[in-house]
């Protein structure tokens, strides 16, 4: 997800949102932190390797018991007396698979504390691939952020808006934002914005809205051009000026009326 | 009313299947059979009631949405590659570990290693195959994205890039090729396009000159026109003398009697400016401002393990420019020049195969290079055909019935 240079600045004006400097807060780790991160990861695979001898202990007794079982319920089917005579036997042999299974995690266990988890059949630890860098102790933001348009521009972190064209583009957007418009970029349209009405993830937009310069002639063939594009998938087409003197916005929308 | 109002959600809903937007309930609905490929949206509706319909499912988007966001990359490590990233001024990345099968047609061996580019890393890591360390400890996929996105590969270009190889294409870098754009000796080998008198203003023949191949495929569908005007253009004097004017050749027709058998023929004679196809504007100045515009990718089929050689690759489907919308202007005819002669043209039935449904302008395509402007998250692909259009004949019926006679 990226945002729009519009709504970088918005947000930045607005307080809600402060920019950090990615490059500088990402530094070199420390031999110690290095260290540090490394025993992290062999006790999260140690931890991992533990639930997985454990489950598959449990997995290996709950299939012997359910075979035992139906050994079992075959032999009492056949020959009750026979069954009667096994089942001391078989808790001994349950006493025996115990015993095993006992041994076998005890070895476990010290392959373990050896660090050769890899070695063990069948396991392979689940790795966890980091979206965000916070956990990590050497990254740090602090003193990386900037909280405001002028901070930001100082540092050379922020330049949008550079041109009398972004400038203008800018007064629009937050003009039709502060309208309740949801607004996102309108280049599959020929336009500069889409307007939608509500949040884009449900609602359809409505308007394409291009930004021009004041003074612009507009040909009668880019009328033709703007009511054609915005016909053609059910839109208003909206023309939008910025005005200098008077500090305000001027609209103006084409639409096919549809007569013939 | 209720009618119309259907009828626009149900256009807009195809329209706005041109964005990229995706609907996230689709991604995570476990219940439903899961949809092959990148996700679709769902509906939309016309815009907000105030109902309480409205509200759950636009809830229920925005959670969607978040656990997407929060979905955190987990993967058994049977699965997963590891790489050691080597920063600037390498900027390539390592594989110590290799699992799967996706250095069929990723990564190039250096002296018996592995190597990754950096939008081959960044892609792998986004998709849960890929462990990248850097100095010993693991690189989170904030830390690649900045540590990663510079230089060459700019965030649009890794934007196109992963667009592309999700849709299942095997993408590659361009390797700048030797006959590439900086080839000065192009424009050297010049011919004479213009067989109109010279001008005496050097700057407005230069003019001319930039604009030739669009302004005379505009002369040459103007000169194919029907008989009639052709017989007037022989016959009548009067009209030949207002064509003559500007020809300055005074006192000789174009077309001086004698024996045409055919139209072509005739057409010849008519033809004062030759038409120019955009691959062999030789004399158009090459040496203009470098607008940033490169071959940036080469774009193949889905490949299968074992069925692909990165080595040979064999003719790429598409040659992709990758063009950001906000800081560039689109490409002036010079750097189109450039870009259609970087590469060789690609056989005829590799350019068939890749467009599925072919518009007429487009049956004789030989060339073309794919454009993707990027605008924030949107991409929009638009494709630069060279369509010859001096081999493009229209058959006239009488032409027809002309050769019948002749055989």
């Amino acid at each position: 997800m990226t945002l729009m240079p519009e709504e970088v600045t918005l947000l930045l004006s607005k307080g809600i949102i402060v920019l950090v400097d990615e490059e500088k807060s990402h530094r070199l780790p420390t031999q110690v932190q290095i260290e540090e991160f490394k025993q992290k990861i062999s006790q999260e695979e140690n931890i991992q390797l533990q639930e997985y001898i454990k489950f598959t202990e449990e997995k290996k007794l709950k299939i012997e018991c359910l075979r035992k079982n139906n050994d079992l319920s075959q032999d009492i089917k056949g020959e009750r007396n026979i069954a009667k005579e096994i089942s001391p036997n078989d808790l001994k042999e349950k006493d025996v698979l115990f015993q095993q299974s006992q041994e076998f995690q005890d070895q476990q266990n010290s392959l373990n504390l050896e660090n050769k988890s890899s070695k063990i059949q069948g396991f392979a630890p689940v790795v966890n691939i980091k979206t965000s860098s916070t956990s990590f102790a050497w990254y740090n933001y602090n003193g990386n952020c900037f909280s405001s348009i002028d901070l930001a521009k100082q540092n050379d972190l922020w330049v949008w808006p550079s041109t009398l064209k972004d400038l203008q583009k800018y007064k629009i957007y937050c003009d039709l934002w502060n309208q309740g418009y949801y607004i996102t970029s309108g280049i599959k349209f020929g336009g500069d914005y889409l307007l939608y009405p509500g949040d884009p993830l449900r609602y359809h937009s409505h308007f394409i809205a291009i930004v021009l310069d004041i003074d612009k002639i507009i040909s009668p063939m880019d009328i033709i051009t703007f009511g054609r594009l915005g016909t053609t998938v059910k839109k208003s087409y909206m023309l939008c000026s910025w005005n200098q003197q008077q500090d305000k916005a001027v609209y103006y929308c084409l639409e096919w009326s549809g007569f013939g | 009313m209720q009618n119309t109002k259907g009828n626009i959600e149900e256009i807009n809903e195809q329209e706005d299947d041109i964005n990229q937007e995706i609907d996230y309930i689709s991604l995570f609905a476990k219940e439903k059979t899961k949809v092959r490929g990148i996700p679709k949206r769902g509906s939309k509706d016309f815009e907000p009631d105030g109902s309480e319909n409205q509200h759950d499912a636009l809830t229920s988007s925005l959670n969607a949405l978040q656990n997407a966001l929060s979905e955190e990359r987990n993967v058994s490590s049977r699965q997963l590659c590891k790489a050691i990233w080597h920063r600037a001024p390498i900027s390539k990345a390592m594989i110590t570990v290799s699992k799967g099968s996706h250095f069929h047609n990723m990564g190039h061996a250096i002296k018996g290693k592995m190597w990754l580019y950096p939008e081959e890393c960044l892609f792998l890591m986004d998709r849960c195959s890929l462990s990248m360390q850097y100095c010993g400890v693991d690189m989170s996929l904030q830390h690649a994205y900045c540590e990663i996105i510079g230089e060459w590969l700019t965030l649009e270009k890794y934007q196109v890039y992963a667009y592309l190889k999700r849709i299942g294409f095997t993408v590659l870098r361009a390797q700048p090729s030797p006959s590439s754009s900086t080839n000065t000796s192009v424009c050297s080998q010049s011919q004479p396009l213009i067989q109109t008198p010279s001008h005496t203003n050097a700057t407005s023949h230069q003019l001319q000159q930039l604009q030739l191949p669009w302004f005379l495929n505009r002369i040459n569908s103007f000169i194919i026109s029907p008989f009639i005007y052709i017989t007037n253009l022989l016959n009548s004097s009067s009209v030949l003398s207002s064509r003559k004017s500007a020809n300055k050749k005074e006192d000789q027709s174009l077309v001086v009697p004698g024996e045409y058998r055919t139209y072509e023929q005739v057409y010849k004679k008519l033809q004062i400016i030759k038409s120019s196809s955009i691959t062999h504007c030789h004399n158009i100045d090459v040496d203009v401002e470098d607008e940033g515009y490169n071959i940036d990718f080469l774009v193949y089929k889905e490949s299968a393990p074992g069925k692909f050689k990165k080595k040979n690759p064999g003719s790429p489907l598409f040659h992709v420019v990758v063009a950001s919308a906000e800081t560039q202007k689109p490409p002036s005819l010079p750097t189109l020049c450039n870009l259609f002669n970087s590469f060789p043209s690609s056989s005829q039935t590799n350019s068939s195969q890749s467009l599925e449904s072919q518009s007429p302008s487009q049956l004789s395509t030989r060339k073309n290079i794919l454009f993707a402007i990027v605008d924030g998250s949107n991409i929009s692909f638009l494709e630069y055909n060279d369509i010859m259009f001096d081999n493009i004949h229209v058959n006239l019926i009488s032409d027809h019935v002309e050769k019948k006679m002749r055989y």
